[in-house]
């Protein structure tokens, strides 16, 4: 009867995986906005909209470029030429090394509005320093540059104001592109739209990489990369080179085991069937009743559903030779349903766990579970052939006396407590501790970035607003209380935006200290005296003076259409209706005296924000969570356990190994890692499920010679399986692959182990 | 007929010897290689009522690098090499690009063509007219007059006046009347 269904079963099955397969791609909304990821009961809007800010900003896809290991001049030449060449086949790049052209796009409305912009002194004095400063320019040979540009403004204001954007820096001033001894030459490269794809990123950093190989095949030169783009890059290498090794391991390694455990390699195929459909059913679920799923969500719940990979596992080695597989099925059936809803009921549990990833997640691992689970039941049976399947059960699972098993099990418990007890520190929530970057690398970067006058990027002032032109008028008097720490050599400046974009208070201002024209001739009459100028000569700046008085302020959208533009956009950022006020600062030379300045100032400490430890917060309070949920899932198992069985000891027997395999895949983070993060935690949801299992039919196997061994035969090829395959991202240079596989490859063995060992106690 | 046909000689003829004239002038700037001179430096336009003067020493090394010191009033270096101009002034240096300033371009990059006897180069950017201010062919006069490809850099005429294979004078006036005339020495 098999021969004829399967393929009709095997057609509705394809069927049904291409029409889910339609859906999702059709419907489902993938997003990776981190405030769908944020507890919605702490949810921070100002440092959400900072955070979005840095995760899609251009700062967020930058690279520096050091070219050293030859002389200055060579450096310099490389500089340029890798400039020029990369700049001209790449055009979403734009590649700065310190010496170019300034785009000027839009120059005139800042010359329209020029005396707003900056603080003039209007007095006899002050124009007579102005022209003092002109005739200096001149004598030094620099009338064809000034041209008549001072007829218009001898202040040169708009000059004045574009002097603004630079910062200080430690660059050998010596040489006309960025280069600083002992460093080389630096190129930054930054991307003119925020939404720039990982792959326009890669193929712009292999075309430099190749460029410079072109312009410097032979010498000593190196050119090294680094920022947050190269470092999204390598990490994306990084995982796929995870995946690749994954990909050739996978099948190669089902190959082997299925060979040598069922003599098949044919029931590979039907082995993936139930987890494959369960994903995609998950998928679909999550999507009808979220609307969108988290990125997050479907690479942790794929990690979750790892454990429906042993159902069809179980069904294979639980059967008897001349037993059909829906006998074998029906038998196993109690403790594989158990096993299976009480994982997925537990994991359920995380819907209200508070914030809406871990509700995608509850409700993604729930129903992917309950499909694969029935799938195997109902489905399995009817499409594999009954006389293919032929586990090789040779170990006879019960050849470990009790007492060698109880000295194992305290080994192991023993082995387990060790980390535990030797650590001070059991989490860490640090961002350096799940960042994909080196030490050496992120060293490198941040000395870069000082070097060219980079700005502190983890300590800012954040002021908030609905009302735009009264967020600038409080970002002026912040900044000018934070001018103090350069006063005091703290930091070496402070960028607030209005330095680009004035209040219409500071405009005012600006614009009521303007003279009147009669005024004004008179005042450039006498600052003239005893000079070359002709006062008559100056009848435009007079009437440019004049219109300013009457003109409307300059505003933000103005703003945006000239060269400042990148400056404010950087400073201000537009979310949910209101504005936000970024004031950063650059050359923060003492940290601890800044934080002491705070701590003396707390009107002005209340805007500060450490991203750094704003984001080591968030992920505490992530892991909180996570760490409920563990024990809201384990008291879950515990119950629903007791119940079906109605005896403490066996209640004990078939937690306990979950709980150690729980806790020896913590031990094992905590042993090679610095400390506990989300990330070990999201892992142990699958130890949970896979302990679970593994603790259930051993205990169901217990006495019963021939189903103990087949019990142990299913657990050894799910433990073989999973063990090997999570070694490869337990070695993966990404912390968060390895923190991951680490837990899941020591808490499956040592669940595994323990199961076995329990179940051979008493 | 025949009148057209001495017209048409004539004027090739007058052209052939223009370009014999240009090249042997250019040429002969160009023979003297590197060029170390006093220069004065005039600036002159419709908001000053007398000229702004500054005086100092020019170098020139072939083919690209030009070096204006200048001495007084202030002291202050001016480095071009390639597209690159380094400003130093005491401790404090600053870089800019020819290429960003077209005004300042234009005259440093006139500058460096006549002295390595850059035909082909003045020729892309400008009109050139040769011709001698005495009998004997010493003291000359070559006036540039710019493309118009280069018209938007607001310079009306670039006059060089030299004599015998001595550069003397490089005269810069622009559109707006303004004009900047670098006097160059004969060396003692």
């Amino acid at each position: 009867m098999n021969n004829t269904r399967s393929p009709v079963l095997h057609a509705i099955w394809l069927i049904a995986i291409s029409l889910l397969l339609a859906y999702l791609i059709l419907h489902m909304e993938v997003i990776t906005d981190i405030k769908q990821f944020m507890p919605v009961d702490k949810e921070d809007g100002t440092f959400h909209a900072l955070q979005s800010e840095i995760l899609t900003g251009h700062e967020s896809t930058s690279m520096l470029l050091n070219i050293h290991g030859a002389n200055a001049e060579r450096l310099v030449k490389l500089s340029r030429a890798l400039r020029e060449e990369v700049s001209f086949t790449e055009k979403n790049a734009m590649i700065r090394n310190g010496e170019g052209s300034f785009d000027t796009t839009g120059i005139e409305i800042l010359e329209e509005n020029r005396f707003l912009l900056v603080d003039t002194d209007w007095s006899v004095e002050g124009l007579k320093r102005a022209f003092q400063s002109r005739l200096f320019e001149l004598r030094q040979g620099q009338g064809p540059v000034i041209g008549q540009s001072i007829k218009s403004d001898p202040y040169l204001s708009v000059k004045k104001y574009f002097e603004l954007i630079k910062r200080p820096t430690s660059l050998d001033e010596n040489y006309p592109v960025w280069y600083a001894e002992g460093i080389g030459a630096i190129l930054r490269v930054d991307f003119g739209t925020s939404n720039i794809d990982l792959d326009t990123i890669e193929r712009v950093q292999s075309t430099l990489r190749s460029k410079f190989q072109e312009l410097s095949p032979t010498t000593s030169a190196k050119l090294e990369i680094t920022g947050p783009g190269a470092i999204a890059v390598a990490t994306r290498a990084e995982i796929q080179s995870v995946t690749h090794k994954l990909s050739l391991a996978i099948p190669l390694l089902l190959l082997l085991v299925f060979w040598v455990a069922y003599q098949s390699v044919y029931l590979i195929w039907f082995s993936v069937i139930p987890l494959i459909t369960g994903a995609l059913v998950g998928l679909v679920i999550t999507q009808l009743i979220f609307t969108s799923i988290h990125g997050v969500v479907i690479a942790f719940g794929i990690t979750m559903l790892g454990v429906a990979l042993d159902y069809p596992v179980h069904l294979f080695s639980h059967k008897y030779k001349d037993e059909q597989l829906l006998t074998t099925a029906k038998r196993i059936w109690p403790v594989l349903r158990l096993g299976g809803l009480t994982s997925a009921i537990a994991f359920l549990v995380l819907l209200f766990s508070g914030f809406e990833g871990l509700s995608q997640l509850a409700v993604y691992a729930f129903s992917g579970l309950i499909i694969a689970l029935l799938l195997t039941r109902y489905f399995l049976p009817h499409v594999v052939s009954s006389d293919k399947v032929k586990p090789r059960v040779y170990v006879n699972g019960e050849v470990i006396p009790p007492f060698s098993a109880s000295v194992i099990l305290v080994l192991i418990v023993l082995v387990v407590l060790f980390p535990w007890m030797q650590s001070d520190v059991y989490w860490n929530d640090s961002v350096d501790a799940v960042s994909p970057v080196s030490p050496e690398w992120k060293e490198q970067d941040a000395r870069l970035r000082n070097v060219i006058g980079g700005i502190e990027v983890s300590d800012v002032f954040v002021l908030a607003d609905t009302d735009l032109d009264r967020l600038l008028i409080s970002t002026e008097q912040l900044s000018r209380q934070l001018n103090e720490l350069v006063t005091e050599g703290v930091v070496k400046s402070v960028l607030p935006v209005t330095d680009f974009l004035p209040s219409s208070e500071q405009q005012q201002a600006r614009q009521d200290k303007i003279p009147q024209s009669k005024e004004l001739n008179d005042h450039v009459r006498r600052a003239v005296e005893n000079m070359p100028f002709k006062a008559s000569a100056f009848k435009e700046f007079v009437r440019q003076a004049e219109r300013t008085k009457q003109q409307d302020f300059i505003s933000y959208d103005e703003i945006l259409r000239t060269p400042a533009r990148p400056f404010v956009r950087q400073g201000l950022i537009e979310a949910q209706g209101r504005w936000l006020s970024v004031i950063r600062i650059s050359g923060l030379s003492a940290p601890d005296r800044l934080m002491h300045w705070l701590d003396e100032n707390p009107d002005v400490s209340q805007y500060h924000v450490n991203i750094k430890d704003q984001v080591s917060d968030l992920f505490a309070l992530y892991r909180n969570r996570t760490l409920s949920g563990v024990y809201f899932v384990l008291a879950i198992l515990a119950a629903v356990v007791f119940l079906h069985s109605k005896k403490i000891t066996t209640s004990l027997r078939v937690i306990s190994p979950v709980v150690i395999g729980v806790a020896g895949g913590l031990a094992a983070g905590l042993l090679w890692g610095e400390g506990l993060n989300i990330f070990h935690l999201m892992a142990v949801f699958l130890v949970i499920g896979m302990g679970l299992d593994y603790s259930l039919f051993f205990n169901h196997g217990r006495g019963k010679s021939a189903v103990f061994a087949r019990s142990l035969h299913a657990v050894s090829v799910s433990a073989v399986t999973t063990v090997t395959l999570f070694l490869f991202l337990a070695f993966s240079a990404i912390p968060v692959l390895s923190a991951m596989g680490g837990v899941i490859v020591a808490g499956v063995f040592i669940s595994f182990m323990t199961a076995w060992m329990i179940s051979r106690i008493g | 007929m025949s009148r057209l046909w001495i017209f048409i000689v004539g004027v090739v003829f007058s052209s052939l010897v223009h370009a014999d004239f240009l090249d042997q002038r250019l040429s002969s700037i160009a023979a003297n290689s590197e060029l170390t001179a006093p220069f004065t430096e005039i600036w002159r336009a419709d908001y000053l009522d007398e000229d702004v003067v500054n005086h100092g020493s020019l170098h020139f090394k072939p083919p690209n690098i030009l070096v204006k010191e200048i001495i007084s009033p202030d002291s202050l270096i001016y480095t071009v090499s390639g597209d690159s101009v380094k400003i130093q002034q005491g401790e404090k240096i600053q870089h800019i690009k020819l290429s960003s300033s077209p005004e300042l371009a234009m005259g440093i990059n006139t500058m460096r063509m006549l002295l390595r006897g850059d035909r082909d180069g003045l020729e892309e950017m400008f009109l050139i007219q040769l011709r001698y201010s005495d009998k004997n062919f010493q003291s000359w006069a070559i006036e540039l007059f710019p493309r118009s490809t280069y018209k938007k850099v607001k310079i009306k005429k670039i006059t060089v006046i030299g004599n015998e294979d001595d550069l003397r004078e490089i005269e810069v006036d622009y559109v707006d009347n303004s004009v900047h005339i670098t006097r160059i020495s004969p060396n003692e």
